[in-house]
């Protein structure tokens, strides 16, 4: 295979994209429009800092964009295979064209997540959501090759979000989910309490992973029988494999590490909807605005567990090691403005009951 | 010498046989049209001769390069007629300028000139012009094209058998999937398929 060659049809390939999803106004402005009412209207909801929600509004932006990319193109792309595209490089010009866009989403994403929710870490959210364009790409790519047809596409897609908008970060389930580390990382960007380095490898394990069942897929959907020489084309079978348990092994690392972690610091958005829960009434009357909250891991009295600090320096310990999320004013400030609240409303402490 | 060989091909989708022992030569220059009622297996066929499907059983030989018209338009909607042009130009090792070149001539042959409309503004026949110029656009040795006049026009259905008749005699094998059974005279050899009996 000539490489120039090969590179010029790569580059029609993310062209073609590129001027199909261009024409796709009403697309394009959902995609953008998706994320933002994931992550406003959760954060007007429950007042929390919502950074996942505007994570899994980016990702499910992104692959249902890639899902339909593939699956559009199916019928044209059988041609183009028969006339002599690689169905590699029909993907991989896909592939680089939408992380390319998705890359710029996110980056916008982040940076208004950045100015409204004012996280403290400012790094690890972007670089979450980078991981987030960077996983929901090929997800949704591979989910094109794999499907028959776009409704058991869109019903997978769906599935994969509404389990990671279900489950807590900590839950092992998110961690084995192919944006579960993404959505570690942006719980992290507020709360700290998550490893970095594991997370990060998770994202980039299901990347890598997600990319090598697109290829296979879509080769294997779009094989031509080459009447003519019956050659053998696929000689990659060495570095597939290799890459193939590279990616396995940063999957299974972080489910190995990051698990204990995160049981042993709690998860932060569902420690801060405990706090939430249990006092959101009375900080209302004490006038503690409940947005904006920033969250460390900690131990007290040896319990592990998860600070978090309101606006007005209220500040709660939510112990990680109970079944049930129990948040407690962590200092005398706190306690003093609980009691004011309580004095204008009696019965405001019994939120979570 | 033949350019496509078939021998002994069967097909099942599943339990349901299509093509059974089905032998099948063409040689450069021969135009073969193949006739049958509704799923005798004629799309099926074109679509073995083509690599796009695999025979259950049975060998097949093709020398050359394959042009395949399928019989519904395998395009994308939102792109003009000149950007398929373009991308399939490449799949060709063709430059841009040429493939331009040569798919506005071979448009202009099927009298559609506006290359720059979106494929969805394009009217039925339009669409097929583009279809088969796809399938036509380099040099094919073994067009394989399944019912390509799909909403042409009167003048454009006749034209297109003129255009048979020149492929031929420029050395190309042509297979034609048809139901019209009235220009069988045009074609060197005619191939009817019967549904198989499960």
């Amino acid at each position: 295979m000539n490489p120039a060659t090969s590179l010029s049809r790569i580059e029609a390939a993310a062209e073609m994209t590129a001027r199909d999803l261009s024409r796709r106004r009403l697309a394009l402005a959902l995609i953008v429009a998706l994320p933002l009412v994931f992550y406003f209207f959760t954060k007007a909801s429950d007042g929390g800092t919502n950074l996942t929600a505007g994570g899994i509004g980016v990702s499910w932006a992104i692959g249902a964009a890639a899902l339909f990319a593939t699956l559009d193109a199916r019928a044209v792309d059988e041609r183009l295979v028969l006339d002599g595209y690689q169905p590699r490089e029909l993907l991989v010009g896909r592939l680089v064209l939408l992380l390319l866009a998705s890359l710029v989403l996110a980056a916008a994403m982040g940076g208004l997540m950045l100015v409204v929710s004012r996280p403290p870490g400012h790094l690890d959210l972007m670089l979450a959501m980078g991981l987030v364009a960077v996983t929901a790409v090929p997800l949704g790519l591979a989910v094109g090759a794999l499907v028959p047809h776009e409704l058991e596409g869109i019903l997978l897609l769906i599935g994969l979000v509404g389990l990671q908008i279900g489950l807590p970060s900590s839950s092992t389930v998110v961690g084995a989910l192919p944006l579960g580390n993404a959505q570690r990382l942006l719980d992290r960007a507020a709360y700290n309490n998550f490893a970095l380095g594991p997370a990060v490898a998770g994202c980039i394990g299901w990347a890598l992973l997600l990319s090598l069942v697109a290829v296979f897929a879509s080769q294997r959907r779009l094989e031509v029988r080459r009447h003519r020489d019956g050659a053998p084309r696929w000689r990659t079978g060495l570095p597939i494999a290799l890459a193939s348990m590279a990616s396995v092994a940063l999957i299974v690392f972080p489910l190995s590490t990051s698990g204990a972690d995160a049981d042993s610091t709690s998860a932060g958005s569902a420690a801060f909807h405990a706090v939430v829960l249990r006092w959101g009434v009375c900080l209302e009357f004490a006038g503690v605005p409940l947005g904006d909250a920033t969250g460390t891991s900690a131990e007290r009295n040896g319990i592990p567990g998860i600070v978090i600090t309101l606006p007005r320096g209220a500040t709660f310990f939510v112990p990680s090691s109970r079944s049930r999320l129990t948040a407690t004013p962590a200092d005398p400030a706190t306690r003093k403005l609980i009691a004011r609240g309580e004095s204008r409303d009696p019965t405001c402490a019994d939120g979570s009951s | 010498m033949d350019v496509v060989t078939l021998e002994a091909v069967t097909k099942r989708f599943g339990s349901r046989p299509v093509l059974n022992g089905i032998d099948l030569g063409v040689a450069a220059g021969e135009a073969v049209a193949i006739i049958g009622e509704n799923g005798a297996g004629k799309s099926t066929l074109l679509r073995i001769c083509a690599g796009l499907i695999h025979p259950s059983s049975g060998t097949v030989a093709v020398q050359g390069r394959v042009g395949y018209c399928p019989q519904s338009a395998g395009l994308m909607d939102l792109l003009r007629a000149d950007e398929h042009l373009v991308v399939f130009g490449r799949a060709l090792g063709l430059t841009k300028e040429r493939a331009l070149v040569e798919g506005h001539a071979l448009l202009a042959e099927l009298g559609f000139r506006d290359g720059t409309q979106q494929v969805r503004h394009l009217s039925g026949g339009n669409r097929q012009k583009l279809n088969l110029v796809l399938a036509l656009l380099g040099d094919r040795t073994v067009l394989l094209l399944d019912e390509p006049y799909q909403g042409f026009d009167h003048g454009a259905y006749v034209n297109f058998w003129d255009h048979v008749a020149g492929w031929r005699s420029a050395g190309k094998a042509v297979i034609v999937v048809t139901h019209l059974l009235t220009e069988l005279d045009r074609v060197d050899t005619v191939v009817e398929l019967f549904p198989e009996e499960p």
